[in-house]
This record gives C-alpha cells, structure tokens and sequence, in this order.
C-alpha cells in the first residue's frame, strides 16, 4: 500500500497545546517565587518532600507536553514488524510480462 | 533549617547562559539515557561545578533529575513491551547492597589517601571498568553488525541459565529462567559501580545482556528502572540534608524529559544492535577522558612530575572529551534514527502495488 492511501493520524495539537500552557504555568509559578521556594525546599527533614513531590509533578505534566511535541512532530514508535521488508518479488511482478496466448494452426 | 545548604545553594545565581547549558546537556543526556539506559548525566555533575555549583549540590541536583527522567523513560519503553519490571526489582535490589559497599571503600580511601587518593580511584575505576567492559560491547556489536544484525545470547548467559540453583527465577518480558544468585553480583557490581563513578549502567546493561541473557533492547530498558530505584532512594537522601537545588534539577530536567522520550522512541526505529555500538563508543570516549584526568591526581600524590601548565590543559581536555562521549553518542542516535526513518520512508513509496495493478490492467487492455 501506498503513503498516499492509509488514513492520516490526527496529531494531537490540542492536548500539545494545553500541556505546553500548563508546564509553562508550573515553571514560571517556581521561578517567580525562587527565593520563596528555596527557602522552604532546603529545609531539609520532612520538608523533603516537597523537592520529591514538585519533580513528580514536574515529570507528569512536562513529560505529557514532551510526549505530545513528539507526536505532533511525528516522531513516534515503529512496532517490531511494521516495517516490511524490501518487496523484491512485487518488483519482479512489475517487470514481467503476462503470458500471451500463441495463435497455432492445426492442420 | 540546614543553614550550610542553603549558603552553598545561594552561591549561583541564573543567567541566561547557564540555563541554556542546563536544557541542552538535559536533553542530550536524557537522549542518550533513553536509548542506552544509562550513561546521560556524567557530564552534568562536572558541568555543573565549572559554573559554580558546589560539589555536593550539584550532585545531588544531578541525581534528583535523574530519577523523574528514568521513570518516564522506564514508562515509554514499558508501553513498547521492552522493560522487565521483575528483573529490574530484582537489579535494584542487590544494587542497594552495591552502593553501600562502594560508598564504603569510598570511605576507607578517602580517610587512607585523602581526596586526591580518593579521585585517582575513581579514575582508575572509571579506565579499568570502561576500557574492558567497553572494548567487550563494541567488539561484539562490531561482530553482530557484520553476521546480519541478529544478537545471540552469550554462551556464559546459556551456561548460567542452565544451572538449577534454587531459587530460579522466571523474567517473562526478558524470556529467561535464571537463579537469583547469577543475578545477584550483577546487581551488586552494577551498584558499586554507581556509587564510584555515578553511571552504573556502564556495567548494569552489559550485565543483563552477557551474564543473564537479556537481550539489549529489554537491558537498556531494564535498566531504566534500576536508575529509578537508586535515584529516588537517592534524591531523598540528599533531599532531607536539603542539597537539592530545586532551580538547577528542573531546568536539566527539562531537557531531559524531551530527550529521554526521543530516545525511546529511537530504540523502536533503528536495529537492536546499534544500542552496543553506542554505549561501547560512549564508554570507551569516557575512559579516554578519565584517562587524562589520572596525571593530575598521581601529582597531588608526589606520585608523578609534571608542570601545571600540562595538569591545566590536560583537566581541560578531558572535560571537553567528556562533552564529546555525550556529543558523540547523540550524533550516532539521530543519524541512525533519521537513516532508519529515510529507508523506513523509501521502502514506503517504492512498493509500486498500485502500479503493478495499473501494468496488469493495461496487459489485459492491450490482450
């Protein structure tokens, strides 16, 4: 089958957007308050939780949007055997020549 | 409130440059981690102390991005069926024990021969482990790439596998039975590794695929869940002595996240075996690199002359091929990912199967 004929897959543009927006949203709330957030991230003791808690948070809305940009770009996975191998026999079909039938004569 | 910390974190302010480094060498690194597993973040610990992170912040900002990147590449290749979730607890588990032993020697080193001692162990380590064990992955993916690309399990991961010594152990996504004891020094050993030179894939990947039998994509894979484990024990560690410095983890992080992904996607484009060519080139550029930082550690031992102006230049060097192992590695995965999507693309438009139907058609116009 040609490219031209499979169905095209619709890029997730939305979800990339509203990703982007809510990544965008978590860094520059942190960078804004960096002193702030210093102050009480290195505490130390139980405070440690919140530098854990924040790169969860972190890689699940930024890892979503990475995700996204990929696909919107089109670079996804291949599955193990999707791609064909070169089809040198359909080559061989398109060189050939069907067999014509030999007008005989019987006497 | 730990006050040592926060003067130490407030040593460096942001600039625009350094947060460009950040970001790339995050990606870079991510890149290379989700292709190989591991190996993507040695740069930044030296990286970052050339800025002017202090030592103990920067590598405990490095290891506490490394973590939320190995989770999401461990959840990326874990949807492609490659990561043995079985096998990478099991890993981690006998890692934990490695660490501990190697933060130990670590210990007895420093107090024997202090911190050049100490360093030249590191370096030494860093030549030895890499040179052998690299040499050993490139040779055999150099064998594989000429007999068709096919990886065989190796002849000692057979002979292993063979042996009934309970408690054996069934890996599904791996597809191997092995005892847990034949797992056991490879956890361990992947362990110490970490805990001397921070990149303990360097032996884990190996590891999984030579001793136990994993094949390469399922170890690259595997291992991402092993980095997950050390580094969240880890992070959480330096997190309650309040090291992390929150601003540098995120921005690396925010290379990484995108890089570790393309990585991953990469493993399921190019052919398996291009995982070793990698990571053996990657290993044997890093010892070349620690290779050029032992002069400096033997002169502050009164163990070899040299002039300052040579340690300088040397240091130099071997920084700049540091960056070069990571530089290199990231050219060969998307060279090889773009050269994989061309032919992937080609084989696509050449499959004339609706010329053909039209050749035949008009064959049969024409009869």
């Amino acid at each position: 089958m040609t490219v031209g004929t499979e169905p095209r897959k619709r890029r997730p543009i939305g979800k990339m957007v509203a990703y982007g927006v809510l990544t965008a949203g978590c860094y520059g709330l942190l960078f804004t308050n960096a002193d702030l957030v210093m102050q009480y991230f290195t505490r130390g003791s139980w405070y440690a939780a919140l530098p854990i808690a924040t790169v969860f948070v972190f890689s699940i809305v930024h890892g979503a949007f990475a995700n996204y940009v990929w696909s919107v770009l089109g670079i996804e996975a291949v599955k193990r055997g999707e791609v064909r191998p070169r089809p040198e026999k359909v080559k061989r079909v398109y060189r050939r020549r069907r067999p014509r039938p030999q007008p005989r004569l019987t006497v | 409130m730990n006050e040592a910390a926060q003067e130490a974190i407030r040593f460096i302010d942001l600039n625009l440059l350094t947060v460009l480094f950040l970001f790339v060498v995050g990606f870079i690194g991510g890149l290379v981690s989700g292709f190989i597993g591991s190996g993507g973040a040695f740069v930044l610990t030296p990286g970052m102390m050339s800025l002017g992170v202090p030592g103990t912040v920067a590598v405990a900002s490095n290891m506490c991005h490394k973590f939320p990147k190995a989770l999401v590449g461990a959840y990326k290749r874990y949807k492609y069926g490659q990561v043995d979730i079985k096998l990478g607890l099991v890993m981690a588990a006998s890692a934990a024990v490695g660490v501990q032993a190697g933060i130990r020697i670590q210990q007895v080193i420093l107090e024997k021969w202090g911190e050049a001692g100490s360093n030249l162990y590191v370096s030494l380590a860093f030549v030895v482990v890499l040179v052998v064990v690299g040499t050993y992955v490139f040779r055999d993916a150099l064998k594989i790439s000429r007999t068709g690309g096919q990886e065989k399990v190796s002849s000692l991961a057979r002979r292993l596998q063979g042996i009934n010594l309970p408690p054996m152990i069934h890996f599904k996504t791996a597809d191997l039975r092995i005892s847990f004891w034949f797992t056991l020094p490879v956890g361990f050993a992947t362990g110490m590794l970490a805990a001397t030179i921070a990149v303990g894939g360097f032996i884990g990947v190996p590891g999984m695929i030579y001793v136990i039998g994993a094949s390469s994509l399922v170890a690259s894979a595997t291992e991402l869940v092993i980095a997950f484990v050390m580094g969240f024990g880890g992070s959480v560690n330096w997190a309650i002595h309040g090291m992390i410095d929150i601003r540098l983890t995120l921005l690396i992080l925010a290379g990484s996240l995108l890089g570790v992904q393309l990585g991953a996607i990469g493993t399921t484009i190019v052919k398996e075996h291009l995982i070793k060519i990698v990571m053996g080139t990657i290993m044997l550029i890093v010892a070349l690199s620690r290779g050029l930082a032992i002069p400096k550690y033997l002169k502050e031992l009164e163990l070899l002359q040299m002039n300052d102006a040579t340690i300088a230049l040397l240091t130099k060097l071997s920084f700049a091929t540091m960056c070069l192992a990571l530089a290199v590695g990231a050219v060969m995965i998307l060279g090889s990912m773009w050269a994989a999507r061309r032919e992937s693309r080609a084989l696509e438009v050449e499959t004339p199967e609706e010329e053909v139907y039209e050749a035949l058609r008009e064959d049969y116009r024409k009869a």
